[in-house]
């Protein structure tokens, strides 16, 4: 136990004494976690435009068609902006609107002698969806407009001959209540039964940052493992696996300190990690304490695997290429370099089963929500029996591997 | 303290070690000596347990390596061919390493660490990176890991080698005093001097075997009595050796079509009768070397080639 303890305090000492192979594994993920947020960046999910709103009529019904852009939800989506037609013309040219709309002058009179008038609608072809949005308003703008000439279009020829008689405004004032009567039958109530049924809502997916953490943080792990079990060909090149042979200790503790060595370190790793989620990304974490387990947990196990990985290798270098594929492989399709959110169904229910992609989701699950205890003991358990085997295999190949 | 009976270890087809046997005692120095790939690392190896014999016993302080692995290494000491040191780490550190890996701590461990580091002149760089040192401080550190828990069998495999001349004197002190305090050390090498320096027993050995076994006056004396004469030119193997039987106190050694080795008593007054001799059975003579009587004659002598070949 002691000499355990001695050897785990002399790797512990290895690894912080080489901090730039210690921090490029910490910062890489970083990086490329904050540049894949940076790629898929998602803030407002609602599109934003401009509209270049060109009013020559300048009258109450050119008015009103711009305020149709003032309401919710299309105020939120679309910016209006009043200038004239040359001002706009060159903007929309260069780009820099969704849409130019020009409301001609006269518009309000066609409109109540319900005679023919043309608004004119210029669209950016470079965006597709705030130009849509836009033609759609405006349709359903002038739809309505339509249906208003048509229910009181005799009434609004009063208005046009000059301003109306109190006895004119007295009928129109009659005739829009006996209006408004005839259509209480058909809409209070409703004709049309409307069955409400509530979906259950979507669950909110977690900004990108937060979704690509957990992968990142397991992917600087599994990298931080890779290099340093590429020293256990250095060690065997200088002999110090043979001088521990030679000692009285056994192979277990040597290579157990090894082992705990790496998981101070992923440890520390682990807990930074979830400081910077916690703060910096606004992440929910619901079960820490297990979470800052399962770091070091996984960061010895993906030790354990790349030992296994540089034993079977025949020299240092395929032992380095064949952790470096497997490492790029496993990050690929087991939720590291995407998260399994965003990979194609197939390809991420195979992930789940990659070694980082199980130790991924059960870290996310840790993260997430409530875990239940039984689930919690079969994720540590299967870890614990897992890397038990291999440690016993590794410590017997070692012995026999260290005298080659 | 050391006794190997009889070790014999292969490598599928390779007979690395065949049957060597030797006995040691504390406060001696034991030589194997012989050329690279005679077998000294291989039964080193055996003797700490790296390697299982094929066959044979090896017992440490009465403790059979193979039944009882842990108890025989609790008393030995190695000092590995290679430069086992962790790099990275300090001199001090290392040596408090390799000492706890023997069971040594705390205040002990500490005062042994500092006495180890005086002695091998480290003291004033302990703590700087071993990655820093020389390949002299180096050695010299590879030396103190091996004797900081004090052995009472020490493994020396090769300790000199690529060291320069003021660290090997160095070296070779720190071995005799292992001896003087009572360790037993066997000590391989190929470097015959050093061996004549060093050793109180010696064992030649040479494809695994040990040709010639006993204390270094005796192995002397053996040398002593013939010159080797080596000679190059163009020989007929069969009718030289016709030829030099007729010579009294001859031995051929090594002949073949372009080399020859002799064992002669009094070479330099009879090399006129035996150039003839050779003349007479059609071999010419190009280049002729004369070595007087040393542990390296011997060695040539017991098996026909340079230690260094």
């Amino acid at each position: 136990m002691r000499f355990l303890a001695l050897s785990a305090r002399k790797d512990l000492l290895r690894i912080l004494r080489d901090p730039i192979a210690l921090l490029t594994w910490i910062a890489l993920p970083i990086i490329m976690n904050g540049m894949m947020a940076l790629i898929f960046r998602e803030g407002d999910p609602m599109p934003q435009g401009k509209l270049l709103f060109v009013d020559q009529d300048q009258t109450l019904v050119s008015g009103l068609i711009s305020s149709a852009f003032s309401r919710e939800p299309l105020s939120r989506m679309i910016l209006v902006e009043r200038m004239d037609e040359p001002a706009a013309r060159k903007r929309i040219d260069a780009g820099d609107a969704s849409a130019m709309l020009i409301v001609p002058k006269g518009f309000s009179d066609a409109f109540f002698q319900r005679k023919q008038s043309t608004l004119t609608l210029v669209k950016n072809p470079s965006a597709r969806i705030v130009p849509e949005m836009i033609q759609q308003a405006v349709d359903i703008v002038l739809e309505g407009a339509f249906y208003l000439q048509r229910v009181l279009g005799p009434d609004f020829d009063r208005f046009t001959s000059g301003p109306p008689s109190d006895l004119a405004v007295a009928a129109m004032s009659v005739r829009t209540n006996q209006l408004m009567r005839q259509f209480s039958y058909y809409i209070d109530p409703p004709l049309i039964d409307l069955e409400t049924k509530v979906i259950q809502q979507q669950k909110k997916r977690a900004p990108f940052p937060v979704l690509f953490f957990p992968g990142m943080l397991m992917l600087a792990l599994f990298g931080l493992a890779v290099s340093r079990s590429e020293d256990i060909w250095r060690e065997r090149a200088q002999g110090t696996l043979r001088r521990a042979l030679a000692t009285p200790q056994n192979m277990a503790s040597y290579f157990g300190g090894k082992v705990l060595a790496l998981g101070a370190v992923t440890a520390l790793i682990g807990a930074l990690g979830l400081v910077l989620a916690r703060y910096a990304l606004s992440a929910e974490i619901h079960n820490p304490a297990a979470a800052l387990l399962w770091a070091p947990c996984a960061g010895m196990s993906f030790y354990v695997l790349n030992i296994i990985i540089q034993l079977a290798a025949s020299d240092p270098r395929s032992g380095v290429m064949l952790s470096m594929l497997i490492l790029f492989i496993c990050g690929m399709i087991g939720g590291s370099f995407f998260p399994f959110e965003m990979m194609p169904a197939w390809l991420a229910a195979i992930g789940r089963f990659a070694p980082n992609g199980w130790l991924v989701l059960r870290f996310k699950e840790m993260l997430q929500g409530p875990i239940d205890p039984v689930q919690l003991f079969y994720a540590f358990g299967t870890l614990v029996v897992l890397n038990g085997i291999a440690f016993y295999l590794i410590c017997v190949r070692l012995r026999k591997w260290s005298v080659a | 303290m050391l006794r190997v009976d009889q070790l014999r270890k292969s490598f599928g087809e390779l007979t690395a070690v065949d049957g060597i046997g030797l006995e040691a005692n504390p406060g001696e120095i034991y030589g194997l000596l012989g050329p690279n790939g005679a077998g000294k690392t291989t039964t080193l190896s055996c003797i700490c347990g790296l390697l299982t014999p094929t066959s044979g016993h090896i017992w440490v302080n009465g403790h059979d390596v193979v039944r009882d692995g842990v108890e025989a290494r609790r008393v030995l000491g190695v000092v590995p061919q290679d430069l086992a040191l962790f790099e990275d780490l300090s001199a001090r550190e290392n040596l408090e390493y390799w000492g706890g890996a023997w069971g040594m701590r705390g205040q002990a461990l500490t005062q042994r660490t500092t006495e180890v580091l005086e002695a091998t002149g480290l003291l004033d760089r302990s703590k700087e990176p071993v990655k820093n040192f020389s390949g002299g401080m180096k050695r010299r550190l590879n030396f103190g890991c091996g004797v900081v828990h004090q052995p009472k069998l020490l493994l020396l495999d090769e300790p000199t080698v690529g060291v320069d001349p003021q660290s090997r004197v160095r070296l070779l002190e720190l071995v005799r005093e292992q001896a003087r305090n009572g360790a037993c050390v066997l000590y391989t090498t190929h470097y015959m001097e050093e061996a004549e320096a060093l050793c109180h027993r010696l064992a030649i050995v040479d494809h695994g075997r040990i040709v010639a076994q006993a204390p270094l006056a005796e192995l002397r004396a053996m040398a002593g009595e013939r010159d080797v004469l080596r000679l190059t030119g163009t020989f007929s193997p069969p009718a030289v050796r016709e030829a030099l039987s007729r010579e009294d106190r001859l031995e051929v050694i090594q002949i073949d079509e372009t080399s020859a080795t002799l064992s002669v008593a009094d070479a330099s007054r009879r090399l006129p009768a035996i150039f003839s001799a050779i003349h007479a059975a059609g071999g010419e003579i190009r280049d002729t070397v004369l070595r007087q009587p040393t542990l390296e004659s011997l060695f040539l002598k017991l098996t026909g080639k340079e230690l260094r070949e």
